[in-house]
């Protein structure tokens, strides 16, 4: 456990959206907690962008996925 | 009263079921409330215990307002937490000591838990025990969950409060206790008009100091100034506390209804609530009139993000002329809303959850003239030529009370002046 009061690294998997964001015709499934969708807005808010990201997180939370994703 | 009363049961009759909906959610979760509860309580300090994501949505929903010493931070959980290699209690502590020795002005420690603390079943309410004996009479440690996997943003707010409850001290005194977060100004404003109104002790939760927690008891008298406090409001009333029914003070209509509903609960002559308000309510609607010019008869679309978009509708229909076109809610609380729903227009149309994509399909077949929606979702409908609001700016604004009326219709009659501007039509 690691105690920070700032950061300017992302997670990973904002990493691999903005992969899938830079390419036409790809979808990104993000197996993760609702709260997750936040990500729409470094998008659209912070870039500007006029699309949602490509990115959908699954209807329900997949907590047993999420768990196996790397925090 | 009876009579109105029975108006008002009639006039839900008059609303069309619900459209309930689930799928994919596009709202915030509860740790975001972190960003005003920490300007409230600055002698609090909010941990997050969650993934370096969680870290960076506080960060992002923070936005530009980067502090030298942000009174919030995140114990971020690594690989051997995860996989159970490192005990994530003794981990914990070592960060709390670690804080409370940077950090020694902090009085009220909120441990907050997240969707990953959750996922591996981490008990913060017994690591809050166990930190307040390590650090009794320096820090007092609570904890409240924030997680999205079941919350909106503004239940964060619900749980933080919750926490507080079991500290206030008990008091059966009489005492109007208003609660949800307010601007101080306009805290400092609508507590003087109480005064005025003959209601003596006036307190508020949260505090604006974490240590100066008001009391609760049967001489209490509950007035929610946010419509997303369901779990607090149920606590204060599991304390003694009586609830206020009300609508919530947005607007001229709903701020004088909500003064005038405390001044009831307290005895106060309706002569005297016309005293006091009745000039206010004069000033209010005129500050408000041109506003309204810009806002009557164009059409409303809220999406479900704040629990805020009821007493929103309300307002922006009655008061402004705005035409409902469906009025989303997270969840809807039927109790705490009935006041709210009884002042829609017959016919509104209430959604409950989302399915963000079939609603953007809504939204996009109605072409509503305003969209209420959360951040990510706002700039691409502006693209396809809608005008937007923020809602989680009304969260922040100064926008509860009579003379916040005509700021609020403002904040919502912006986004049409400036694309009217824009506009070579």
């Amino acid at each position: 456990m690691e105690l920070t009061l700032w950061t300017y690294e992302g997670p990973p998997h904002v990493g691999a959206m903005r992969i899938a964001a830079s390419m036409e015709g790809v979808h990104y499934v993000l197996h993760a907690p609702q709260g997750d969708t936040y990500a729409d807005l470094l998008f659209t808010m912070i870039e500007r962008r006029d699309k949602r990201p490509p990115p959908t997180p699954p209807s329900k939370p997949v907590i047993s996925a999420a768990t196996r994703r790397s925090w | 009263m009876a009579s109105s009363i029975a108006t008002r049961a009639s006039a839900e009759a008059d609303l069309p079921p619900p459209l309930k909906e689930s799928g994919q959610r596009e709202v915030f979760c509860g740790l975001t409330s972190i960003v005003w509860l920490h300007r409230r309580m600055p002698d609090a300090f909010f941990l997050v215990v969650g993934s370096r994501t969680c870290a960076h949505l506080v960060q992002s929903a923070a936005g530009v307002m980067i502090f030298a010493e942000p009174r919030f931070g995140t114990a971020i959980l690594g690989e051997r937490d995860l996989a159970g290699l490192a005990d994530a209690n003794e981990e914990l502590d070592r960060l709390v000591a670690q804080l409370l020795e940077r950090r020694p002005e902090i009085r009220t420690l909120f441990l907050v838990g997240s969707c990953p603390s959750e996922v591996i079943k981490l008990d913060l309410s017994k690591a809050a025990e166990r930190l307040n004996r390590q650090h009794a009479g320096r820090v007092m440690v609570l904890n409240y969950s924030g997680s999205g996997i079941e919350t909106t943003f503004t239940q964060g707010e619900d749980g933080a409060l919750q926490a507080l409850i079991p500290l206030m001290p008990a008091s059966s005194e009489q005492q109007l206790l208003i609660a949800g977060t307010l601007a101080d100004a306009v805290e400092d404003r609508l507590i003087g008009l109480f005064h005025k109104l003959g209601i003596e002790r006036v307190a508020s939760l949260p505090p604006r100091r974490s240590t100066e927690l008001p009391a609760v008891g049967p001489g209490t008298k509950l007035l929610l100034a946010q419509p997303f406090l369901s779990g607090t409001a149920r606590a204060l009333v599991d304390r003694g506390a009586e609830l206020i029914r009300a609508p919530y003070p947005f607007g001229v209509e709903g701020s004088r209804d909500w003064m005038a509903a405390a001044a009831a609960a307290f005895g106060i002559a309706p002569a005297r609530v016309a005293e006091v308000l009745d000039p206010l309510v004069e000033r209010g609607q005129r500050a408000l009139a041109p506003q309204r010019e810009t806002l009557a008869g164009k059409r409303l679309f809220l999406l479900p993000d704040s629990q805020l978009e009821i007493p929103l509708a309300r307002f922006l229909s009655r008061e402004c002329g705005m035409e409902l076109v469906e009025v989303g809610t997270p969840y809807l609380d039927r109790q705490l809303m009935a006041e709210e729903l009884a002042l829609l227009p017959a016919g509104t149309q209430l959604s409950e959850g989302q399915h963000v994509e079939n609603q953007l399909l809504r939204v996009r077949q109605q072409r509503p003239d305003l969209v209420v929606c959360g951040l990510g979702l706002a700039n691409p409908l502006e693209a396809e030529g809608m005008a937007t609001k923020w809602s989680i700016e009304l969260v922040f604004s100064p926008i509860h009370g009579i003379d916040q009326a005509a700021d609020l219709a403002e904040l919502c009659a912006r986004p049409l002046r400036r694309r009217a501007a824009l506009s070579f039509a």
